[in-house]
């Protein structure tokens, strides 16, 4: 479908709503996106359909470019390809950051078991967690202090952002909490009933 | 008793059509490829977790005379390449040389197979390998989201609301506004504060001319108004001419006056 085969309602919507997704901060959901416009009493009446054909022919006249209208969990957002953003990074003239499998691991478990010691992320590890991948995380504004541990020598306690809630493109703590305590869990009870199982032969 | 299938070796190869399960002797690896291979590993839990899916052990049955042999293997390479070994590294093999002595030893009278099962000394490196190889997991879920920064890059258009007051403002008012600014300036002044500094080298000329031969109290050089710092910066001087033997001090008995002249 082509902007001319809109209807003139439609036709009034799309630059609205283009110009909505693209100064927005934030992802923008369906929802959110006909409360803004219903705030105009010429579109009272608007249905989600409308909506829904004024996104398609937004997302079709994106074809040739290097970005793309993208429909994440949180809603829609224009982003750029992930061919093109090698070159996006040489207007600053830094290479796309890379996450070190030291790194994953170190975010993954202090994303599960937040708040969290440095120390209680080395056991789990069995090696330290070195200030180079704790700068990194600070760097990205993944994760922060909060307050220290009632022990001796009142180690920082770490928890996550909600910078990485939306850099991950999840919705909340809980959700990235939850997902990670069932695939740990789930591996790890996974194993364990193979064991339980076994013992019985 | 269930012995699992052997699962077959995956070719190393396929070279026209056949498959190839060995590499080849002679196969050159180049020793940097080791190199990058064994600093790879992000610690004594990865290296074993690796060594445990490379032999296709299970788990939770650890052959730990086996993969401690191998783990000693991999050490001695990582020395012999002068890899910097993190001190974990040694820890883990005494943990396994201590595992392993563990169970040559007798084994006590069981009661029940529970007792037996949580004596096994291989179990809280079996957790610790789990909970490890479980977050490893959680992981590489994290790496496959799509991450801001590395996967997408939001589009989004700078659009800033203008001030909240915008006064049109004529040229003329401006500059009559700008007068008064400048009128007000020019009455006012500023006063700076400062210290007046006591230099030590004028205070010793000033001494050196204040005695003679002639003995004097030395209460008789301190200056009231010159406060505490004057005090200070006399005494430093008296010390500095003391040093410089141009001048000597007497005192007659304990806690008497004391008295200055030039030295002769």
């Amino acid at each position: 479908m082509s902007f001319e085969q809109l209807t003139r309602k439609q036709q009034q919507l799309y630059p609205i709503v283009s110009a909505l997704i693209f100064s927005a901060q934030q992802p923008l959901s369906e929802a959110s996106l006909m409360a803004l416009v219903k705030t105009d009493d010429g579109f009272k009446s608007l249905k989600p359909k409308d909506l829904a054909v004024v996104l398609d022919v937004f997302k079709q006249s994106l074809a040739h470019t290097g970005v793309a209208l993208v429909l994440s969990a949180e809603g829609y957002r224009v982003e750029v390809l992930k061919g093109y953003l090698d070159w996006v990074y040489q207007l600053f003239e830094q290479n796309p950051p890379k996450l070190s499998r030291a790194l994953l691991e170190t975010l993954a478990i202090m994303a599960h078991r937040q708040p969290v010691t440095r120390a209680e992320v080395e056991a789990i590890r069995g090696v330290a967690v070195s200030t180079h991948i704790m700068n990194q995380l600070k760097q990205h504004g993944w994760v922060k202090s909060a307050g220290v541990k009632q022990v001796p020598g009142h180690p920082t306690l770490w928890v996550t952002t909600d910078k990485l809630l939306q850099d991950l493109g999840l919705s909340s703590k809980e959700s990235l909490v939850e997902q990670l305590d069932q695939l740990i869990n789930g591996f790890v009870m996974d194993k364990q009933t193979q064991h339980t199982a076994n013992s019985i032969h | 008793m269930f012995t699992p299938p052997q699962q077959l070796a995956l070719p190393f190869a396929i070279v026209q059509g056949e498959p190839l399960v060995e590499p080849p002797k002679g196969l050159y690896i180049p020793p940097n490829a080791l190199k990058v291979l064994l600093t790879d590993f992000e610690g004594p839990l990865d290296l074993l977790s690796f060594l445990i899916r490379k032999n296709k052990f299970d788990i939770r049955d650890i052959p730990v005379f086996e993969i401690a042999q191998q783990y000693q293997h991999y050490i001695d390479l990582m020395q012999k390449l002068d890899i910097e070994l993190a001190g974990e590294y040694l820890f883990m093999a005494a943990w396994l040389t201590e595992i392993k002595s563990r169970m040559l030893l007798p084994k006590p009278p069981k009661v029940d197979d529970e007792a037996l099962e949580t004596d096994d000394p291989r179990i809280e490196l079996m957790q610790k390998l789990l909970e490890y190889e479980a977050y490893q997991q959680g992981a590489r879920w994290l790496d496959s989201l799509k991450i801001v920064g590395r996967d997408l890059w939001p589009v989004q258009l700078e659009v800033e609301p203008p001030a909240d007051l915008v006064a049109n403002v004529i040229l003329d008012d401006l500059f009559v506004a700008m007068q008064q600014v400048l009128q007000r300036a020019l009455v006012r002044t500023a006063h700076q504060v400062a210290e007046e500094p006591i230099e030590i080298t004028a205070k010793i000329d000033w001494i050196m001319d204040k005695i003679s031969d002639k003995p004097i109290s030395i209460i008789a050089l301190l200056v009231i108004n010159e406060g505490k710092p004057g005090l200070v910066v006399t005494f430093i001087a008296l010390l500095e001419l003391l040093r410089q033997q141009r001048i000597v001090l007497e005192q007659q008995a304990a806690y008497d006056a004391i008295y200055i002249r030039r030295a002769a």
